[in-house]
Protein backbone atom coordinates (compact mmCIF):
# COMPACT_ATOMS: atom_id res chain seq x y z
CA UNK A 1 0.00 0.00 0.00
CA UNK A 2 2.85 2.38 0.90
CA UNK A 3 4.53 1.73 -2.45
CA UNK A 4 1.34 2.65 -4.36
CA UNK A 5 1.48 5.96 -2.53
CA UNK A 6 5.14 6.58 -3.44
CA UNK A 7 4.57 5.79 -7.12
CA UNK A 8 1.49 8.04 -7.06
CA UNK A 9 3.36 10.94 -5.39
CA UNK A 10 6.23 10.68 -7.84
CA UNK A 11 3.85 10.78 -10.82
CA UNK A 12 2.04 13.80 -9.40
CA UNK A 13 5.28 15.61 -8.67
CA UNK A 14 6.70 15.06 -12.15
CA UNK A 15 3.36 16.04 -13.72
CA UNK A 16 3.13 19.38 -11.93
CA UNK A 17 6.86 20.14 -12.30
CA UNK A 18 6.97 19.65 -16.05
CA UNK A 19 5.18 20.91 -19.14
CA UNK A 20 2.63 18.10 -18.80
CA UNK A 21 0.41 20.00 -16.34
CA UNK A 22 -0.09 23.12 -18.51
CA UNK A 23 -0.36 20.96 -21.62
CA UNK A 24 -3.05 18.64 -20.28
CA UNK A 25 -4.96 21.01 -18.01
CA UNK A 26 -4.58 24.12 -20.16
CA UNK A 27 -5.20 22.20 -23.38
CA UNK A 28 -8.39 20.68 -22.00
CA UNK A 29 -9.63 24.07 -20.79
CA UNK A 30 -8.88 25.63 -24.17
CA UNK A 31 -10.64 22.90 -26.18
CA UNK A 32 -13.61 22.98 -23.82
CA UNK A 33 -13.88 26.71 -24.24
CA UNK A 34 -13.70 26.35 -27.98
CA UNK A 35 -16.34 23.61 -28.26
CA UNK A 36 -18.73 24.56 -25.48
CA UNK A 37 -18.87 28.32 -25.63
CA UNK A 38 -18.94 28.66 -29.41
CA UNK A 39 -21.60 25.94 -29.77
CA UNK A 40 -23.78 27.10 -26.89
CA UNK A 41 -23.82 30.86 -26.89
CA UNK A 42 -26.72 31.49 -29.18
CA UNK A 43 -30.21 32.65 -28.41
CA UNK A 44 -31.98 29.46 -29.48
CA UNK A 45 -30.10 27.07 -27.15
CA UNK A 46 -32.25 25.57 -24.42
CA UNK A 47 -30.76 24.08 -21.30
CA UNK A 48 -31.27 20.56 -22.73
CA UNK A 49 -29.37 21.41 -25.92
CA UNK A 50 -26.66 23.23 -23.99
CA UNK A 51 -26.19 20.35 -21.54
CA UNK A 52 -25.88 17.73 -24.25
CA UNK A 53 -23.49 19.85 -26.33
CA UNK A 54 -21.41 20.59 -23.24
CA UNK A 55 -21.04 16.99 -22.13
CA UNK A 56 -20.43 15.66 -25.63
CA UNK A 57 -17.63 18.20 -25.87
CA UNK A 58 -16.31 17.02 -22.51
CA UNK A 59 -16.45 13.45 -23.76
CA UNK A 60 -14.07 14.31 -26.60
CA UNK A 61 -11.71 16.42 -24.52
CA UNK A 62 -11.45 13.99 -21.60
CA UNK A 63 -10.66 11.13 -24.01
CA UNK A 64 -7.94 13.16 -25.73
CA UNK A 65 -6.50 14.38 -22.40
CA UNK A 66 -6.42 10.93 -20.82
CA UNK A 67 -4.93 9.29 -23.90
CA UNK A 68 -2.14 11.86 -24.03
CA UNK A 69 -1.56 11.57 -20.29
CA UNK A 70 -1.37 7.78 -20.33
CA UNK A 71 0.54 7.16 -23.54
CA UNK A 72 3.96 7.44 -21.86
CA UNK A 73 2.98 6.10 -18.44
CA UNK A 74 4.73 2.75 -18.80
CA UNK A 75 6.48 2.84 -22.17
CA UNK A 76 8.56 5.85 -21.04
CA UNK A 77 9.78 3.86 -18.05
CA UNK A 78 10.89 1.17 -20.48
CA UNK A 79 12.60 3.46 -22.99
CA UNK A 80 14.36 5.53 -20.32
CA UNK A 81 15.49 2.44 -18.41
CA UNK A 82 13.66 3.33 -15.19
CA UNK A 83 11.58 0.18 -15.52
CA UNK A 84 14.72 -1.63 -14.37
CA UNK A 85 14.59 0.42 -11.18
CA UNK A 86 10.94 -0.45 -10.59
CA UNK A 87 11.33 -4.12 -11.50
CA UNK A 88 14.37 -4.55 -9.23
CA UNK A 89 12.95 -2.59 -6.28
CA UNK A 90 11.06 -4.45 -3.56
CA UNK A 91 7.63 -3.57 -4.98
CA UNK A 92 5.06 -5.60 -6.88
CA UNK A 93 3.81 -5.06 -10.42
CA UNK A 94 0.32 -4.45 -9.03
CA UNK A 95 1.63 -1.59 -6.89
CA UNK A 96 3.29 -0.04 -9.95
CA UNK A 97 0.08 -0.24 -12.00
CA UNK A 98 -2.21 0.96 -9.21
CA UNK A 99 0.07 3.88 -8.33
CA UNK A 100 0.03 5.02 -11.92
CA UNK A 101 -3.70 4.43 -12.31
CA UNK A 102 -4.55 6.44 -9.19
CA UNK A 103 -2.48 9.29 -10.58
CA UNK A 104 -4.55 9.19 -13.80
CA UNK A 105 -7.78 9.11 -11.80
CA UNK A 106 -6.62 12.12 -9.77
CA UNK A 107 -5.88 14.16 -12.88
CA UNK A 108 -9.23 13.08 -14.31
CA UNK A 109 -10.88 14.32 -11.11
CA UNK A 110 -8.95 17.60 -11.30
CA UNK A 111 -10.14 18.08 -14.88
CA UNK A 112 -13.74 17.15 -14.01
CA UNK A 113 -13.94 19.49 -11.04
CA UNK A 114 -11.58 22.38 -11.74
CA UNK A 115 -11.35 22.51 -15.54
CA UNK A 116 -14.73 21.24 -16.72
CA UNK A 117 -16.38 22.50 -13.54
CA UNK A 118 -16.57 26.02 -14.86
CA UNK A 119 -18.92 25.00 -17.65
CA UNK A 120 -21.51 23.09 -15.58
CA UNK A 121 -21.63 26.19 -13.37
CA UNK A 122 -22.51 28.17 -16.47
CA UNK A 123 -25.09 25.55 -17.40
CA UNK A 124 -26.59 25.82 -13.95
CA UNK A 125 -26.58 29.61 -13.70
CA UNK A 126 -26.93 30.86 -17.30
CA UNK A 127 -29.10 28.19 -18.93
CA UNK A 128 -30.85 27.23 -15.66
CA UNK A 129 -30.14 23.55 -16.21
CA UNK A 130 -31.29 21.36 -13.30
CA UNK A 131 -28.50 20.61 -10.82
CA UNK A 132 -28.89 16.80 -11.09
CA UNK A 133 -28.13 17.08 -14.82
CA UNK A 134 -24.90 18.90 -14.10
CA UNK A 135 -23.83 16.33 -11.47
CA UNK A 136 -24.70 13.22 -13.49
CA UNK A 137 -22.90 14.59 -16.55
CA UNK A 138 -19.78 15.25 -14.47
CA UNK A 139 -19.90 11.72 -13.00
CA UNK A 140 -20.06 10.40 -16.58
CA UNK A 141 -17.04 12.48 -17.61
CA UNK A 142 -15.07 11.21 -14.62
CA UNK A 143 -15.92 7.55 -15.27
CA UNK A 144 -15.18 7.85 -18.97
CA UNK A 145 -11.87 9.60 -18.22
CA UNK A 146 -10.80 6.93 -15.73
CA UNK A 147 -11.79 4.20 -18.18
CA UNK A 148 -9.83 5.88 -20.98
CA UNK A 149 -6.78 6.18 -18.72
CA UNK A 150 -6.90 2.45 -17.95
CA UNK A 151 -7.05 1.71 -21.69
CA UNK A 152 -4.11 4.09 -22.21
CA UNK A 153 -2.16 2.37 -19.45
CA UNK A 154 -2.65 -0.95 -21.20
CA UNK A 155 -1.63 0.54 -24.56
CA UNK A 156 1.46 1.98 -22.89
CA UNK A 157 2.38 -1.39 -21.40
CA UNK A 158 2.44 -3.17 -24.76
CA UNK A 159 3.66 -0.40 -27.09
CA UNK A 160 7.29 0.00 -28.13
CA UNK A 161 7.15 3.77 -27.96
CA UNK A 162 4.70 6.53 -27.06
CA UNK A 163 3.28 6.86 -30.56
CA UNK A 164 2.54 3.15 -30.92
CA UNK A 165 1.06 3.11 -27.42
CA UNK A 166 -1.21 6.00 -28.35
CA UNK A 167 -2.29 4.27 -31.55
CA UNK A 168 -3.13 1.07 -29.67
CA UNK A 169 -5.22 3.00 -27.14
CA UNK A 170 -6.96 5.06 -29.84
CA UNK A 171 -7.73 1.86 -31.71
CA UNK A 172 -9.35 0.30 -28.63
CA UNK A 173 -11.40 3.44 -27.83
CA UNK A 174 -12.43 3.91 -31.47
CA UNK A 175 -13.45 0.25 -31.71
CA UNK A 176 -15.63 0.57 -28.61
CA UNK A 177 -17.06 3.82 -29.99
CA UNK A 178 -17.79 2.58 -33.49
CA UNK A 179 -19.10 -0.89 -32.53
CA UNK A 180 -22.46 0.47 -31.46
CA UNK A 181 -23.01 2.33 -34.73
CA UNK A 182 -22.83 -0.91 -36.70
CA UNK A 183 -24.77 -3.02 -34.22
CA UNK A 184 -27.94 -2.78 -36.33
CA UNK A 185 -26.23 -4.90 -39.00
CA UNK A 186 -26.18 -7.95 -36.71
CA UNK A 187 -28.77 -10.29 -35.19
CA UNK A 188 -30.45 -9.31 -31.95
CA UNK A 189 -28.09 -11.15 -29.56
CA UNK A 190 -24.93 -9.81 -31.21
CA UNK A 191 -26.57 -6.40 -31.47
CA UNK A 192 -27.23 -6.38 -27.72
CA UNK A 193 -23.60 -7.28 -26.95
CA UNK A 194 -22.18 -4.75 -29.40
CA UNK A 195 -24.48 -2.06 -28.12
CA UNK A 196 -23.46 -2.81 -24.55
CA UNK A 197 -19.83 -2.21 -25.54
CA UNK A 198 -20.71 1.14 -27.11
CA UNK A 199 -19.08 3.75 -24.84
CA UNK A 200 -20.92 6.63 -26.50
CA UNK A 201 -24.35 5.29 -25.53
CA UNK A 202 -23.17 4.62 -21.95
CA UNK A 203 -21.87 8.16 -21.62
CA UNK A 204 -24.93 9.67 -23.28
CA UNK A 205 -27.18 8.48 -20.45
CA UNK A 206 -25.14 10.44 -17.93
CA UNK A 207 -25.46 13.66 -19.93
CA UNK A 208 -29.24 13.25 -19.89
CA UNK A 209 -29.35 13.37 -16.11
CA UNK A 210 -29.44 9.63 -15.40
CA UNK A 211 -26.99 7.55 -13.38
CA UNK A 212 -27.57 4.21 -15.14
CA UNK A 213 -26.42 1.23 -13.12
CA UNK A 214 -25.38 -0.84 -16.13
CA UNK A 215 -23.26 2.02 -17.48
CA UNK A 216 -21.51 2.45 -14.14
CA UNK A 217 -20.85 -1.31 -14.12
CA UNK A 218 -19.62 -1.09 -17.73
CA UNK A 219 -17.05 1.59 -16.95
CA UNK A 220 -15.90 0.00 -13.68
CA UNK A 221 -15.60 -3.48 -15.17
CA UNK A 222 -13.75 -1.97 -18.15
CA UNK A 223 -11.30 -0.30 -15.76
CA UNK A 224 -10.69 -3.57 -13.91
CA UNK A 225 -10.24 -5.47 -17.19
CA UNK A 226 -7.63 -3.08 -18.58
CA UNK A 227 -5.77 -2.84 -15.27
CA UNK A 228 -5.66 -6.63 -15.18
CA UNK A 229 -4.39 -6.75 -18.78
CA UNK A 230 -1.74 -4.13 -17.97
CA UNK A 231 -0.62 -6.20 -15.01
CA UNK A 232 -0.38 -9.35 -17.14
CA UNK A 233 1.54 -7.43 -19.77
CA UNK A 234 4.10 -6.29 -17.17
CA UNK A 235 4.40 -9.79 -15.73
CA UNK A 236 4.95 -11.29 -19.18
CA UNK A 237 7.92 -8.93 -19.74
CA UNK A 238 9.79 -10.66 -16.96
CA UNK A 239 9.39 -13.98 -18.74
CA UNK A 240 9.93 -12.79 -22.31
CA UNK A 241 12.73 -10.32 -21.52
CA UNK B 1 25.92 -15.74 0.21
CA UNK B 2 24.61 -16.10 -3.38
CA UNK B 3 24.34 -19.45 -5.08
CA UNK B 4 23.49 -19.68 -8.76
CA UNK B 5 22.31 -23.12 -9.85
CA UNK B 6 21.84 -24.32 -13.43
CA UNK B 7 20.74 -20.90 -14.58
CA UNK B 8 19.37 -20.90 -18.13
CA UNK B 9 17.47 -18.26 -20.06
CA UNK B 10 15.97 -18.62 -23.52
CA UNK B 11 14.87 -15.73 -25.73
CA UNK B 12 12.61 -17.17 -28.43
CA UNK B 13 14.15 -20.63 -27.96
CA UNK B 14 17.67 -19.23 -28.30
CA UNK B 15 19.70 -19.72 -25.14
CA UNK B 16 21.17 -16.43 -23.89
CA UNK B 17 22.79 -18.21 -20.95
CA UNK B 18 23.07 -21.93 -20.34
CA UNK B 19 23.58 -23.90 -17.14
CA UNK B 20 25.45 -21.28 -15.16
CA UNK B 21 26.68 -22.42 -11.77
CA UNK B 22 28.68 -20.21 -9.42
CA UNK B 23 28.66 -18.75 -5.93
CA UNK B 24 29.41 -15.27 -4.61
CA UNK B 25 30.92 -15.02 -1.13
CA UNK B 26 30.32 -12.17 1.30
CA UNK B 27 32.65 -9.17 0.85
CA UNK B 28 34.03 -10.29 -2.51
CA UNK B 29 34.25 -8.16 -5.65
CA UNK B 30 33.48 -10.46 -8.54
CA UNK B 31 33.88 -9.53 -12.17
CA UNK B 32 31.65 -10.98 -14.84
CA UNK B 33 33.59 -10.79 -18.08
CA UNK B 34 32.67 -11.49 -21.63
CA UNK B 35 32.23 -10.08 -25.09
CA UNK B 36 29.08 -8.20 -26.08
CA UNK B 37 26.18 -10.64 -26.32
CA UNK B 38 27.82 -13.23 -24.10
CA UNK B 39 24.94 -13.15 -21.60
CA UNK B 40 26.31 -10.84 -18.90
CA UNK B 41 23.33 -8.48 -18.72
CA UNK B 42 20.87 -11.39 -18.80
CA UNK B 43 22.69 -13.00 -15.85
CA UNK B 44 22.61 -9.77 -13.84
CA UNK B 45 18.97 -9.13 -14.71
CA UNK B 46 17.97 -12.55 -13.46
CA UNK B 47 20.06 -12.10 -10.33
CA UNK B 48 18.31 -8.81 -9.53
CA UNK B 49 14.81 -10.12 -10.27
CA UNK B 50 14.26 -8.11 -13.44
CA UNK B 51 13.92 -11.31 -15.46
CA UNK B 52 12.65 -14.75 -14.59
CA UNK B 53 14.95 -17.61 -15.67
CA UNK B 54 13.74 -20.37 -18.00
CA UNK B 55 15.48 -22.93 -15.79
CA UNK B 56 17.52 -22.98 -12.61
CA UNK B 57 17.42 -20.83 -9.51
CA UNK B 58 19.30 -18.25 -7.48
CA UNK B 59 19.56 -18.59 -3.72
CA UNK B 60 20.38 -15.49 -1.72
CA UNK B 61 21.22 -16.35 1.89
CA UNK B 62 19.47 -19.65 1.20
CA UNK B 63 16.26 -18.00 -0.05
CA UNK B 64 15.20 -18.39 -3.67
CA UNK B 65 14.69 -15.04 -5.44
CA UNK B 66 11.80 -16.62 -7.30
CA UNK B 67 9.85 -17.72 -4.20
CA UNK B 68 10.54 -14.51 -2.22
CA UNK B 69 11.24 -11.80 -4.81
CA UNK B 70 10.46 -8.87 -2.52
CA UNK B 71 12.61 -10.16 0.36
CA UNK B 72 15.61 -10.90 -1.84
CA UNK B 73 15.34 -7.57 -3.69
CA UNK B 74 15.74 -5.80 -0.35
CA UNK B 75 19.22 -7.35 -0.11
CA UNK B 76 20.31 -5.95 -3.45
CA UNK B 77 21.20 -2.67 -5.12
CA UNK B 78 21.39 -2.61 -8.90
CA UNK B 79 23.03 -0.23 -11.33
CA UNK B 80 21.95 -1.12 -14.88
CA UNK B 81 24.17 -0.21 -17.84
CA UNK B 82 22.07 2.87 -18.46
CA UNK B 83 21.46 4.43 -15.02
CA UNK B 84 17.71 4.34 -14.24
CA UNK B 85 17.17 8.06 -13.68
CA UNK B 86 14.06 10.22 -13.95
CA UNK B 87 15.47 13.15 -15.90
CA UNK B 88 12.69 15.51 -14.81
CA UNK B 89 13.55 15.06 -11.14
CA UNK B 90 16.15 16.80 -9.02
CA UNK B 91 18.91 14.57 -7.71
CA UNK B 92 17.73 14.58 -4.07
CA UNK B 93 14.06 14.14 -5.02
CA UNK B 94 15.08 11.11 -7.05
CA UNK B 95 16.96 9.60 -4.12
CA UNK B 96 13.97 10.29 -1.88
CA UNK B 97 11.73 8.39 -4.32
CA UNK B 98 14.12 5.42 -4.56
CA UNK B 99 14.61 5.33 -0.78
CA UNK B 100 10.85 5.18 -0.30
CA UNK B 101 10.51 2.38 -2.87
CA UNK B 102 13.22 0.44 -1.07
CA UNK B 103 11.19 0.64 2.11
CA UNK B 104 13.69 2.69 4.13
CA UNK B 105 11.88 4.12 7.21
CA UNK B 106 10.93 7.78 6.74
CA UNK B 107 13.01 9.06 9.68
CA UNK B 108 16.16 7.43 8.30
CA UNK B 109 15.78 8.62 4.71
CA UNK B 110 17.48 12.08 5.01
CA UNK B 111 20.62 10.65 6.68
CA UNK B 112 20.71 7.76 4.23
CA UNK B 113 20.50 10.12 1.25
CA UNK B 114 23.26 12.25 2.77
CA UNK B 115 25.44 9.17 3.28
CA UNK B 116 25.19 7.92 -0.32
CA UNK B 117 25.61 11.41 -1.76
CA UNK B 118 28.79 11.90 0.22
CA UNK B 119 30.09 8.48 -0.71
CA UNK B 120 29.58 9.21 -4.41
CA UNK B 121 30.58 12.91 -4.24
CA UNK B 122 27.21 14.17 -5.37
CA UNK B 123 26.38 16.64 -2.60
CA UNK B 124 27.04 19.68 -4.78
CA UNK B 125 24.56 18.41 -7.39
CA UNK B 126 21.68 17.72 -5.01
CA UNK B 127 19.45 20.44 -6.50
CA UNK B 128 20.37 19.73 -10.12
CA UNK B 129 17.92 18.12 -12.52
CA UNK B 130 19.11 14.65 -13.47
CA UNK B 131 18.59 15.45 -17.14
CA UNK B 132 21.21 18.22 -16.85
CA UNK B 133 24.18 16.23 -15.49
CA UNK B 134 27.04 14.56 -17.38
CA UNK B 135 27.43 10.82 -17.89
CA UNK B 136 29.95 10.57 -15.03
CA UNK B 137 27.45 12.10 -12.61
CA UNK B 138 24.66 9.95 -14.03
CA UNK B 139 26.69 6.82 -13.34
CA UNK B 140 27.46 8.06 -9.84
CA UNK B 141 23.79 8.83 -9.23
CA UNK B 142 23.05 5.29 -10.44
CA UNK B 143 25.52 3.86 -7.93
CA UNK B 144 24.16 6.11 -5.18
CA UNK B 145 20.62 4.80 -5.72
CA UNK B 146 21.97 1.24 -5.65
CA UNK B 147 23.68 1.98 -2.31
CA UNK B 148 20.53 3.37 -0.68
CA UNK B 149 19.45 1.16 2.19
CA UNK B 150 22.98 -0.28 2.47
CA UNK B 151 22.14 -3.55 0.67
CA UNK B 152 24.39 -6.57 1.17
CA UNK B 153 24.91 -7.07 -2.55
CA UNK B 154 25.65 -4.41 -5.17
CA UNK B 155 25.23 -5.45 -8.79
CA UNK B 156 26.62 -3.20 -11.54
CA UNK B 157 26.28 -3.66 -15.26
CA UNK B 158 29.14 -2.03 -17.20
CA UNK B 159 29.72 0.74 -14.62
CA UNK B 160 32.75 2.12 -16.45
CA UNK B 161 31.54 2.12 -20.03
CA UNK B 162 31.50 5.57 -21.59
CA UNK B 163 33.53 7.24 -18.82
CA UNK B 164 36.68 9.32 -19.35
CA UNK B 165 40.01 8.23 -17.74
CA UNK B 166 39.55 10.39 -14.64
CA UNK B 167 36.00 9.20 -14.15
CA UNK B 168 37.20 5.60 -14.60
CA UNK B 169 39.79 6.14 -11.85
CA UNK B 170 37.14 7.66 -9.54
CA UNK B 171 34.78 4.81 -10.29
CA UNK B 172 37.50 2.24 -9.59
CA UNK B 173 38.22 3.83 -6.21
CA UNK B 174 34.51 3.94 -5.44
CA UNK B 175 34.03 0.27 -6.28
CA UNK B 176 37.11 -0.78 -4.29
CA UNK B 177 35.75 1.23 -1.35
CA UNK B 178 32.54 -0.82 -1.42
CA UNK B 179 34.40 -4.05 -0.81
CA UNK B 180 34.51 -3.70 2.96
CA UNK B 181 30.76 -3.53 3.41
CA UNK B 182 29.21 -5.19 0.36
CA UNK B 183 29.48 -8.09 -2.00
CA UNK B 184 29.99 -6.47 -5.40
CA UNK B 185 29.19 -8.16 -8.70
CA UNK B 186 30.32 -6.19 -11.75
CA UNK B 187 30.02 -6.97 -15.42
CA UNK B 188 32.19 -5.44 -18.08
CA UNK B 189 33.63 -6.09 -21.48
CA UNK B 190 36.63 -3.87 -20.63
CA UNK B 191 38.49 -6.81 -19.20
CA UNK B 192 41.65 -4.98 -18.15
CA UNK B 193 39.62 -2.57 -16.01
CA UNK B 194 38.09 -5.33 -13.93
CA UNK B 195 41.52 -6.92 -13.49
CA UNK B 196 42.47 -3.97 -11.29
CA UNK B 197 39.31 -4.09 -9.21
CA UNK B 198 38.06 -7.64 -8.68
CA UNK B 199 38.99 -10.54 -6.42
CA UNK B 200 37.47 -13.18 -8.65
CA UNK B 201 36.59 -13.43 -12.32
CA UNK B 202 33.86 -15.27 -14.17
CA UNK B 203 34.33 -15.51 -17.92
CA UNK B 204 31.20 -15.92 -20.00
CA UNK B 205 31.25 -16.81 -23.65
CA UNK B 206 28.17 -17.52 -25.76
CA UNK B 207 26.11 -17.92 -22.61
CA UNK B 208 28.40 -20.47 -21.00
CA UNK B 209 30.72 -20.04 -18.04
CA UNK B 210 34.21 -20.72 -19.40
CA UNK B 211 36.39 -19.82 -16.39
CA UNK B 212 35.89 -19.11 -12.72
CA UNK B 213 39.27 -17.84 -11.46
CA UNK B 214 40.53 -16.09 -8.35
CA UNK B 215 42.87 -13.14 -8.88
CA UNK B 216 45.94 -15.31 -8.03
CA UNK B 217 44.84 -18.06 -10.40
CA UNK B 218 44.23 -15.49 -13.11
CA UNK B 219 47.64 -13.87 -12.58
CA UNK B 220 49.26 -17.31 -12.82
CA UNK B 221 47.33 -17.93 -16.01
CA UNK B 222 48.39 -14.55 -17.38
CA UNK B 223 52.04 -15.17 -16.57
CA UNK B 224 51.94 -18.18 -18.90
CA UNK B 225 51.34 -15.76 -21.72
CA UNK B 226 53.69 -12.95 -20.68
CA UNK B 227 57.09 -12.27 -22.30
CA UNK B 228 60.24 -10.39 -21.29
CA UNK B 229 61.51 -7.66 -23.55
CA UNK B 230 65.26 -6.97 -23.19
CA UNK B 231 67.37 -4.46 -25.07
CA UNK B 232 71.07 -5.43 -25.14
CA UNK B 233 74.27 -4.21 -26.79
CA UNK B 234 77.97 -5.06 -26.91
CA UNK B 235 78.16 -8.03 -29.24
CA UNK B 236 76.64 -9.49 -32.41
CA UNK B 237 73.05 -10.64 -32.52
CA UNK B 238 74.02 -14.33 -32.97
CA UNK B 239 76.46 -14.27 -30.05
CA UNK B 240 73.89 -12.70 -27.75
CA UNK B 241 71.34 -15.30 -28.84
CA UNK B 242 73.77 -18.07 -27.94
CA UNK B 243 74.41 -16.48 -24.53
CA UNK B 244 70.68 -16.26 -23.90
CA UNK B 245 70.10 -19.83 -25.03
CA UNK B 246 72.82 -21.02 -22.67
CA UNK B 247 70.68 -19.88 -19.73
CA UNK B 248 68.59 -22.74 -18.32
CA UNK B 249 65.64 -20.42 -17.68
CA UNK B 250 65.25 -19.38 -21.32
CA UNK B 251 62.35 -21.28 -22.82
CA UNK B 252 61.89 -19.53 -26.11
CA UNK B 253 63.31 -16.54 -27.99
CA UNK B 254 60.33 -15.16 -29.80
CA UNK B 255 61.86 -12.20 -31.57
CA UNK B 256 65.16 -10.38 -32.04
CA UNK B 257 65.21 -6.96 -33.62
CA UNK B 258 68.10 -4.55 -34.11
CA UNK B 259 67.42 -0.88 -33.51
CA UNK B 260 69.46 2.30 -32.97
CA UNK B 261 70.18 1.59 -29.29
CA UNK B 262 70.87 -2.15 -29.43
CA UNK B 263 69.07 -5.38 -30.05
CA UNK B 264 65.64 -6.00 -28.60
CA UNK B 265 64.84 -9.61 -27.70
CA UNK B 266 61.40 -10.86 -26.80
CA UNK B 267 61.66 -14.08 -24.85
CA UNK B 268 59.83 -16.40 -22.55
CA UNK B 269 61.29 -17.82 -19.36
CA UNK B 270 60.25 -20.50 -16.92
CA UNK B 271 61.46 -18.50 -13.91
CA UNK B 272 61.69 -14.78 -14.32
CA UNK B 273 63.64 -13.92 -11.16
CA UNK B 274 66.34 -16.60 -11.66
CA UNK B 275 66.57 -15.66 -15.31
CA UNK B 276 67.28 -12.03 -14.46
CA UNK B 277 69.98 -12.96 -11.90
CA UNK B 278 71.74 -15.25 -14.38
CA UNK B 279 71.37 -12.71 -17.14
CA UNK B 280 73.14 -9.98 -15.17
CA UNK B 281 75.91 -12.44 -14.17
CA UNK B 282 76.53 -13.74 -17.70
CA UNK B 283 76.43 -10.35 -19.32
CA UNK B 284 78.80 -8.79 -16.79
CA UNK B 285 81.32 -11.54 -17.52
CA UNK B 286 81.05 -10.96 -21.27
CA UNK B 287 81.13 -7.15 -21.10
CA UNK B 288 77.64 -6.75 -22.50
CA UNK B 289 75.29 -4.06 -21.34
CA UNK B 290 71.57 -4.17 -20.72
CA UNK B 291 69.73 -1.03 -21.78
CA UNK B 292 66.20 -1.97 -20.78
CA UNK B 293 64.40 -4.96 -19.38
CA UNK B 294 60.66 -5.07 -19.00
CA UNK B 295 57.83 -7.52 -18.84
CA UNK B 296 55.50 -7.46 -21.81
CA UNK B 297 52.17 -8.07 -20.11
CA UNK B 298 49.44 -9.99 -21.82
CA UNK B 299 46.13 -8.27 -21.29
CA UNK B 300 43.03 -10.09 -20.18
CA UNK B 301 41.62 -9.41 -23.62
CA UNK B 302 44.51 -11.21 -25.32
CA UNK B 303 44.29 -14.14 -22.94
CA UNK B 304 40.54 -14.34 -23.27
CA UNK B 305 40.52 -14.16 -27.05
CA UNK B 306 43.38 -16.69 -27.32
CA UNK B 307 41.42 -19.18 -25.25
CA UNK B 308 38.03 -18.85 -26.88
Amino acid sequence: MQNIKWIYFKELKVFFQTFMAPLILGGTAFLNALFVLISNFNERATHEDATIVTFISFMSTIIVAMLILSMGAIVEEKTKGTMELLYTSPITDLEIVLGKFLFGVTICLVITIFINGLFPILLYTYWKAPFYLVVSGSVGVFLLGSFTYSVGLFGSSIGKNQMISLLISVLIIMTLWVLGFFSHLFDSKTRAILFHLHIFSHFFSFSKGVLPFNSIVFFLSGIFTFIFLTLKSLESRRWIG
Amino acid sequence: MIEVKNLTKYYNQVAAIENLNFTLAKGEIIGLLGLNGSGKTTTLRILTGFLIPSEGEILINGISNFSDPIGTKRLMGYLPESPPLYEDMKMEDYFLHVARLKGIPNDKIPSEIERVMQKTNLTEKRKTLLGHVSLGYRKRAGIAQALLGNPQVIVMDEPISGLDPKQIMDMRNLITGLKKEHTVFISSHILSELHKTCDRFLFLHEGKLRYNLTRDALDKELSKYSYLEINLEGNSKDNIISYLKSLDQTLEIKNAEEDTIGITFTLKTNNEREFKDKLFETFKKNNLSINTIKRQEVTLEQMFLTNL
